[in-house]
């Protein structure tokens, strides 16, 4: 049984179908796995970089006018999409859009959720934010990491691990682009093979083996990825992003966290 | 018109920086230099150019000090900082020289300042290149590896081959002439790594108008070298197409310089 770690989530009539990241133009920084077995895609670490339009099979002025729409107004409610996947199947389904600002109110990307079709509801009165989206990713990590065979303290252990790791990787991505991104898998899956460590970062999923990793694996990876970053962006953007993080994981994750020492970087 | 800046303020800055560049070249046209002046075209042009040399180290350094100690990023824009200062000392004696005293004969102090900024420079580029762990896509590397190709083909032609065969000019002039083009080179190309690995994000943007600087710097020094060897560089004290075509973006790689660094401040919530 998957403990509930969450915290309180904003009201939805469905759960999400799927989850996408982009940058600000438009582009692919992250699609979960649920999208690539929507869309029938074989490998996720092939999207990365891809423009919106490809990846979804929409036309490049219906993505525009979404990209300027959520840029400027911060928020789109359940716009309606109809997908063509690679094997020239349709998916029609609705998307929310939340844009993520940087410190200096510059769109840097969109958060994608996408829903099944179902009648249309009014809008909500207050709109979603980049918290929101990273709390729903979180919750599908966690149903992701639940369904392993793993002692209850690492699925914890793997919950946090993931959601930093995912959320760093999409700020990353954002900041660096898509060299930056695979540059940034490269470092943790040469560490953990370095240190025979059954852990590899692809398409920006970490699968890690059923029996886990050693405590201080999840503590020395995270330590890389937070290094690499503060070399990309600066040490500040890095910590800020993993604090949000850190404030929609529920207080078992964080409590397993802080065993491992994996809060250090949030204090 | 600057939209793609992505920043109102930025977008604003663009502008000013336009208008400035918009002035310097229409000064630099010889009906309308005749008409204000040598001298005035002169004051103008130094002196704007060793303030905008000093305001992209004090961006430089600003950019430093919101990092923490011991963030290698920090030690990146220390550097470039330190780069931009030295460049600026160089222009300031150059504008002494130009203004006040005579045009100096050989190698001044200006020459060693500029020759030694290129250290902290390159340390700066080299340093950004090296903590990004990645490089650009294989069509890029070989776009870089042209470009340098070109450059180093014509600096070899125009510019190594005359100042190697003037025997009037002393050793160290022959080194600190043949440094200009090479550090520039080196500084250019590095700047230019950086922009494709970086390209597909927003750090890009920044680094792309500081390379762009960077890159017309090596270009304008190339054409300067090559106009001042046949004499072609404002003969008889007054301007023409080669050196409009030199001085015009000299000042423009400044420009562009300073405005990346005011891209990635804004990005960094610093300015």
């Amino acid at each position: 049984m998957v403990p509930n770690t969450m915290s309180h989530l904003p009201h939805r009539s469905s759960q999400p179908l799927a989850l996408l990241f982009t940058d600000a133009k438009g582009r692919i920084v992250f699609v979960d796995n649920k999208f690539m077995e929507l869309m029938s895609y074989p490998e996720s670490g092939q999207l990365v970089g891809e423009p919106l339009n490809a990846v979804m099979g929409i036309a490049q002025a219906d993505v525009n006018q979404l990209m300027q729409e959520v840029a400027r107004t911060g928020y789109i409610h359940e716009h309606r999409l109809v997908m063509r996947g690679p094997s020239g199947q349709t998916v029609e389904v609705l998307c929310s859009c939340v844009a993520t600002y940087n410190d200096q109110g510059q769109f840097i990307g969109a958060d994608m959720t996408l829903y099944q079709m179902r009648e249309i509801t009014a809008p909500q009165e207050e709109s979603p934010v980049h918290g929101d989206v990273l709390q729903a990713r979180i919750q599908q990590i966690q149903v992701e990491t639940g369904t392993r065979r793993a002692q209850e303290e690492q699925i914890h252990l793997q919950l946090y691990f993931t959601a930093q790791i995912n959320a760093l990787q999409v700020l990353l991505a954002r900041m660096g682009g898509p060299r930056i991104h695979a540059a940034l898998e490269a470092c943790v899956n040469n560490l953990a093979t370095r240190k025979q460590w059954p852990a590899r970062l692809q398409g920006g999923h970490i699968t890690v083996d059923e029996a886990g990793l050693p405590v201080e694996a999840y503590a020395e990876l995270l330590k890389e990825i937070v290094h690499y970053g503060s070399d990309i962006v600066g040490r500040r953007p890095v910590i800020q992003e993993m604090r949000e993080v850190d404030s929609q994981i529920g207080d078992l994750s964080k409590q397993a966290a802080e065993d491992a020492g994996l809060r250090q970087f949030v204090r | 018109m600057f939209a793609f800046l992505g920043d109102r303020r930025v977008e604003r800055a663009a502008l000013l920086a336009s208008l400035l560049l918009l002035a310097i070249t229409l000064l630099m046209i010889k009906p309308i230099y005749d008409q204000v002046g040598d001298i005035t075209v002169s004051w103008v042009y130094d002196v704007s150019i060793v303030v905008v040399a000093f305001l992209g180290a004090v961006l430089a350094m600003m950019l430093a000090q919101a990092l923490e100690r011991g963030e290698v990023l920090r030690t990146m824009w220390l550097m470039l900082g330190m780069g931009l200062i030295l460049w600026g000392g160089g222009e300031a004696i150059w504008a002494v020289y130009d203004l006040l005293l005579e045009e100096p004969e050989s190698v001044t102090l200006a020459d060693f300042l500029w020759v030694i900024g290129y250290i902290p420079l390159f340390i700066a580029l080299y340093l950004r290149f090296r903590t990004l762990r990645a490089s650009p896509e294989r069509g890029r590397i070989i776009a870089v590896v042209l470009i340098a190709a070109l450059l180093i083909a014509l600096a070899a032609i125009y510019v190594f081959q005359p100042i190697l065969a003037d025997e009037e000019l002393s050793s160290l002039e022959r080194i600190v002439y043949i440094l200009y083009p090479v550090g520039d080179l080196i500084i250019g190309i590095l700047a230019l790594l950086v922009v494709f690995t970086l390209s597909g994000g927003a750090l890009s943007r920044p680094w792309a108008l500081i390379a762009s600087g960077f890159l017309i710097v090596a270009v304008a020094d190339l054409l300067y070298s090559y106009a001042e060897w046949q004499g072609t560089y404002q003969p008889e004290g007054t301007t023409n197409l080669i050196s409009g075509l030199t001085d015009v973006p000299y000042y423009a790689s400044y420009l562009l310089i300073v405005l990346g660094l005011y891209m990635q401040a804004r990005l960094q919530d610093v300015a």
